[in-house]
């Protein structure tokens, strides 16, 4: 037996989507794991030969400037649920899982262009939609 | 009017006009860019090149800046090398000709990010090699292929910049990193205990420039032709005297010698 959870978690998924593609959702998010063939030393991250993988949510997220004016809030991702909609915490959020030679960032292409960004915190708490704080890599003009 | 130019180090005082929008630089900084920086590329360079993933250039040319990063390096490129005053001078005896002013350079290298602790070991030697660079450019003071601006390559730096000493003082190594918004230091629990900073040394240099004495302009400081006037008079009448002639006495021409 279902819960009310799992029934609704394709409703927001589904809601999510339609403002996607109402064109709500200027910025894309992309979780990018490199992994680097490393050196003499073994696999080591930025020696060698980069290979990308790129995970981009969808439908996007809503993307809002921090508090402090010099991170991101990244929210409306939704849960993992029924029919392989959503995303689960380790998609989110690779860091634990990183083997030697790989590294992650998020990458935010927005109005300003595109930036890399740092997980600060991962909010998982909320029933219907997962929560990323961002703290930039690279530092957009004018802050 | 009489002028007093001479040199103090490098700097010709008073400033020499280069031009409409011209720079008024360090030139013991802009020098020292320059020589470090040539000193990085060429013993760096063909190590870097055998590690992709980061810069293969040591010290490109247009990363090269004459002023504290403090605050601000963040917007600049890597890897890069700063050179600044410390804002601290002291003026010397030297010789009873002339006096020397010392001064603290301080020059900071700083290389792309890096990620720690999964990809620093590659590089982890970059900031002792740098140190050590400097500590040997310190004491060669010269290159064979390196000749400042227009300088014949292999000329002393001391020689280009009339300095009396040119020495490496020592360095501090360091990994520079950004404190994140959600903790006190970096790689704390928001983070993971993954860091990303930039791999930099930075070292100071004590340099002794020249006071040089005064020294002569032509024409303004030379000795002229002085115009003499031969008068008379009658009884010591000064108010009442007869002009005889006019002649110019020559001012000397270097051709005359003591004792003729």
């Amino acid at each position: 037996m279902t819960t009310l959870r799992e029934d609704l978690l394709p409703v927001f998924d589904d809601a999510r989507t339609l403002i996607d593609d109402l064109g709500l959702r200027t910025s894309s998010v992309t979780i990018r794991v490199v992994t680097w063939t490393g050196g003499a030393e073994g696999p080591e991250v930025r020696t060698g030969t980069p290979t990308v993988a790129d995970l981009v949510l969808s439908p996007r997220p809503r993307v809002r400037f921090a508090d402090s004016g010099t991170g991101l809030v990244v929210d409306k991702i939704t849960p993992t649920g029924p029919g392989g909609i959503g995303y689960t915490p380790a998609q989110l959020n690779p860091a634990p899982t990183l083997q030697p030679g790989q590294e992650v960032y998020y990458v935010v292409d927005g109005p300003e262009g595109e930036h890399w960004y740092a997980a600060a915190t991962i909010d998982y708490r909320r029933n219907f939609g997962y929560t990323l704080h961002l703290t930039g890599l690279t530092r957009p003009v004018p802050y | 009017m009489p002028l007093d130019a001479s040199p103090v180090g490098p700097l010709q005082i008073p400033v020499d006009g280069g031009g409409y929008l011209s720079t008024l630089g360090d030139p013991v900084a802009l020098a020292l860019l320059d020589y470090l920086g040539f000193w990085l590329k060429d013993s760096l360079d063909g190590q870097l090149s055998q590690l992709p993933g980061t810069s293969a250039d040591a010290c490109p040319a247009g990363n090269r800046y004459a002023f504290n990063p403090d605050t601000y390096f963040v917007r600049n490129t890597f890897p890069a090398l700063y050179v600044w005053w410390d804002g601290k001078s002291t003026r010397q005896y030297h010789t009873l000709l002339f006096e020397r002013r010392e001064r603290t350079m301080h020059a900071l290298y700083v290389y792309e990010e890096l990620v720690a602790p999964s990809g620093i070991r590659a590089r982890a030697g970059l900031p002792a090699a740098v140190d050590a660079i400097f500590a040997k450019a310190s004491e060669r003071g010269r290159h064979p292929g390196f000749g400042l601006g227009a300088a014949p390559p292999g000329t002393p730096l001391w020689q280009s910049l009339g300095l009396l000493k040119f020495d490496y003082d020592g360095g501090q190594a360091g990994f520079i990193a950004k404190i994140p918004n959600t903790s006190p230091v970096p790689g704390g629990p928001p983070e993971g205990s993954i860091v990303r900073g930039y791999p930099a040394l930075r070292g100071t240099f004590t340099v002794w420039e020249r006071i040089d004495p005064a020294t002569t302009q032509d024409p303004q400081d030379l000795a002229g032709d002085v115009l003499v006037n031969i008068a008379t008079n009658e009884s010591g009448d000064l108010d009442n005297s007869v002009d005889v002639m006019d002649r110019y006495a020559p001012a000397p021409d270097g051709s005359d010698a003591l004792g003729e």
